[in-house]
């Protein structure tokens, strides 16, 4: 087993600096600094199967865009909305698939045979995402579940507050009818 | 499921506007997915990748813009779009302006004008009204181009 060098402490910016000097592992660290949030992110989006390729994807945008980025943004919100972009990419192409379709039931199946309530639980809040558009799905992910300040994803997804607010309040209203029709009345 | 989740039980939660919402909002983060664990290469793919292609950051672009966003060259654009339309504007009006008069003939059309003016001022009787009625068929029918015909009805009124 290899023991991994610690997490970089210097800032996004110097990190970024770095990179944009052509130092690849100063790019570690900002991936490491940001890896979890964007797994966090992406997992509402797509199949466990594929998460580790987008991750990588993003990640690979992300240093190829880095040449491009003003200095004065912050780097977390620019690497989300590159997330949101990949994320949003894949339920695309996803939602032409049948095949993936049939992957989807598959997987269903295959948690739901145990740990019933749990993991039905767990089934229906990814289905009810997958209900949603790509929209509606990423302010509940980044509002309701990593709990982000709506300005901080009127940024990411270069929309205004209000347009936030409203998604939002549509998409809650389909999760719940979505539930309902599972039988969960909240 | 309706059990407040721990982190709105303090009131910190994201959206308080909407209180409804709190059931809702609590059974999707107590049944939403826990993050999987990177593959254990994952990290070491992605800087391998990053490496062996070649891939580097995009050379910074050349920032045209002062500090507060003004781009120097739309600005000169913009007054040599200006510039242009004045000069096209000024060319047109002088194509399509009316001939001018020249200051002898506007003297006289004045002095014609006041003196119209006067007489229709004055108290009048049979003889003058047939007298003003023949000034004015004079000015109505002029006599030959250029003005004679003013100038003949000027001569008629300077003799009553």
């Amino acid at each position: 087993m290899t023991t991994k060098p610690p997490v970089h402490p210097a800032s996004d910016a110097a990190l970024i600096q770095a990179c944009q000097n052509g130092d690849t592992e100063a790019f570690r660290g900002l991936y490491r600094r940001h890896q979890r949030f964007v797994r966090s992110m992406l997992q509402h989006l797509c199949d466990p199967t594929t998460l580790d390729d987008l991750v990588q994807e993003v990640f690979l945008r992300a240093w190829k865009g880095l040449g491009r980025m003003r200095q004065e943004s912050q780097f977390s919100t620019w690497l989300y909305r590159i997330a949101w972009n990949v994320g949003a990419d894949y339920r695309r192409r996803m939602a032409q698939s049948r095949a993936h379709q049939a992957q989807l039931s598959e997987f269903s199946a295959d948690v739901s045979s145990t740990a019933w309530q749990d993991l039905h639980h767990q089934d229906l809040v990814r289905r009810g995402l997958q209900y949603l558009s790509d929209e509606q799905a990423m302010a509940i992910v980044l509002n309701d579940l990593q709990e982000l300040p709506q300005s901080e994803i009127a940024r990411i997804l270069d929309i205004p507050v209000g347009t936030v607010k409203s998604r939002l309040f549509h998409a809650r209203a389909s999760l719940r009818q979505f539930f309902k029709k599972e039988g969960v009345s909240l | 499921v309706t059990e407040p989740h721990p982190r709105f039980r303090d009131g910190s939660a994201p959206d308080p506007d909407e209180p409804d919402d709190l059931p809702l909002v609590s059974f999707l983060k107590a049944n939403a997915a826990d993050v999987p664990d990177p593959a254990p290469e994952l990290e070491d793919r992605l800087m391998q990748v990053i490496r062996e292609d070649n891939l580097s950051p995009l050379p910074v672009r050349r920032n045209t813009r002062t500090r507060h966003g003004l781009d120097w060259r739309k600005v000169a654009l913009i007054g040599v779009g200006l510039a242009t339309v004045g000069f096209g504007l000024r060319q047109l009006q002088q194509w399509f302006a009316p001939p001018g008069f020249s200051t002898a003939e506007l003297a006289q059309v004045e002095s014609f004008m006041t003196g119209s003016w006067d007489e229709t001022l004055q108290p009048s009787d049979a003889a003058t009204d047939w007298n003003l009625l023949e000034t004015r068929v004079h000015v109505s029918h002029p006599v030959g181009a250029s003005g004679a015909g003013v100038d003949a009805s000027l001569a008629v009124y300077s003799q009553s």
